[in-house]
């Protein structure tokens, strides 16, 4: 069953009546997105495809809890992002920060939407080359933004982070992009 | 319900797997009342350490204020010593874990975490210590405290007591019983008196006017029943 033209809330709430079927529908728009999110997150795309299996199992579970007046897609990326910390964790390959002092105080709110379409897709081809150099922690914002085209409200809410972690976290993220590619 | 591993077949797609998955019913939505319990739960518990954390910072606030604690930071550095070696720490320590809990229990939601982790812990401590101050002020602790010197109490009658047994160090409030030509005479618990002198040396509030029956906080360390006050200072009820 494809529901093409309904919001991804509307189809949610579908499945949350019972309609199984529909859930095809909600797979079939955030497969491709998932797996590029987890191989690009967590650098492995054999654990990607488990992964985003995982993930619509954990999102099936747990549907009934969605607000469908709120948007679908932060909800499904929340529990990608659990997912993938879990995953890392559970590989142990890449150490990840018990406490983020960056959570503690803050900061000045970075300008959201600085970046043109041109440029962001520019940093989007050099972040695809340098994405495994970076920290985790700096790589999901970044993938999150250039590749997910998330806005930093939604960043925040998939992270569970305040908006201006994300303009921080984003900021160091470029700048190490720079360090790393030093001719862009 | 089965776990994912073991309805993973890595030739099939993932859509199949999962669709297959859920018309199987290998797995299966949890119904929505879970949620709604959980989340009930995890509000019952945040409002739980809220009103054990306000109870125990107004106690704090009500000793402090008993004791005239609040006041002896105004003679001096040895006044800041005296004050920070009455706090009761034990209490301050209880609330601290309570903060970090009710922190931790609200985090996961949106106005918790959406805030930098200080601005969040912050905008609690401000909201309890502005409650803990009215409600110290409602009379409870006060019952309490005289509860507590009769019949056994649990956890909170052991401070109670402590607090009644005058340990604050140097630091003794009581009710002027008589004028004397040297000072007064003071009367601390259990009708005990004892006998405050005043001199030039003595730090005294501008025109303090004291006077029988009132009630005062004496910074000074005794010899017996017998000491010359550092400073006096008036104190409510």
């Amino acid at each position: 069953m494809n529901i093409p033209d309904d919001s991804d809330e509307t189809i949610a709430r579908l499945v949350q009546q019972g309609n199984k079927e529909a859930f095809g529908t909600l797979l079939n728009r955030y497969e491709t997105k998932l797996w590029r999110y987890a191989s690009k997150f967590t650098q492995n795309n054999e654990d990607a495809k488990d992964l985003v299996q995982d993930v619509f199992i954990k999102a099936y579970t747990n549907l009934q809890s969605f607000d469908s007046s709120r948007r679908f897609s932060p909800w499904i990326y929340r529990i990608a992002h659990n997912e993938c910390i879990n995953a890392i964790k559970k590989k142990g390959r890449e150490p990840l920060g018990f406490f983020d002092p960056d959570l503690l105080f803050p900061h000045p709110l970075a300008k959201e939407g600085a970046d043109d379409l041109t440029k962001r897709r520019e940093i989007r081809d050099v972040l695809d080359n340098a994405l495994g150099q970076i920290n985790t922690k700096y790589r999901e914002p970044l993938v999150l933004y250039y590749f997910e085209e998330f806005e930093y409200q939604e960043i925040g809410d998939i992270l569970h982070i305040p908006i201006s972690t994300v303009g921080v976290r984003l900021k160091r993220g470029r700048e190490l992009l720079k360090k790393i590619i030093p001719s862009r | 319900m089965e776990t994912p591993e073991t309805i993973k077949t890595p030739a099939e797609s993932t859509r199949h797997q999962v669709l297959e998955a859920i018309n199987t019913g290998k797995v299966q939505m949890v119904p929505r009342w879970r949620f709604a319990l959980s989340a009930g739960l995890l509000g019952t518990g945040a409002i739980i350490v809220s009103l054990t954390l306000l109870f125990v910072v107004s106690l704090i606030v009500f000793m402090l204020n008993e004791s005239g604690a609040w006041l002896v930071p105004g003679f001096g550095p040895r006044g800041w010593y005296a004050f920070f070696v009455s706090l009761p720490w034990l209490l301050i320590v209880v609330s601290i874990i309570f903060l970090v809990l009710l922190e931790i229990l609200v985090r996961r939601y949106a106005f918790a975490y959406r805030r930098p982790l200080l601005l969040s812990l912050a905008g609690i401590t401000l909201f309890v210590s502005m409650s803990s101050f009215i409600f110290a002020r409602t009379g409870l602790h006060h019952q309490l405290a005289t509860f507590a010197l009769g019949p056994h109490m649990p956890f909170p009658g052991y401070f109670y007591q402590e607090f009644h047994s005058g340990t604050l160090r140097n630091i003794h409030r009581g009710q002027i019983k008589t004028l004397t030509n040297r000072g007064f005479l003071l009367g601390v618990r259990q009708d005990e008196l004892i006998s405050v002198l005043v001199t030039n040396n003595t730090r005294l509030p501008a025109g303090a006017v004291f006077s029988a029956g009132d009630r005062v906080m004496v910074f000074g360390q005794p010899q017996g029943y017998e000491f010359e006050a550092f400073g006096v200072r008036k104190i409510g009820r």
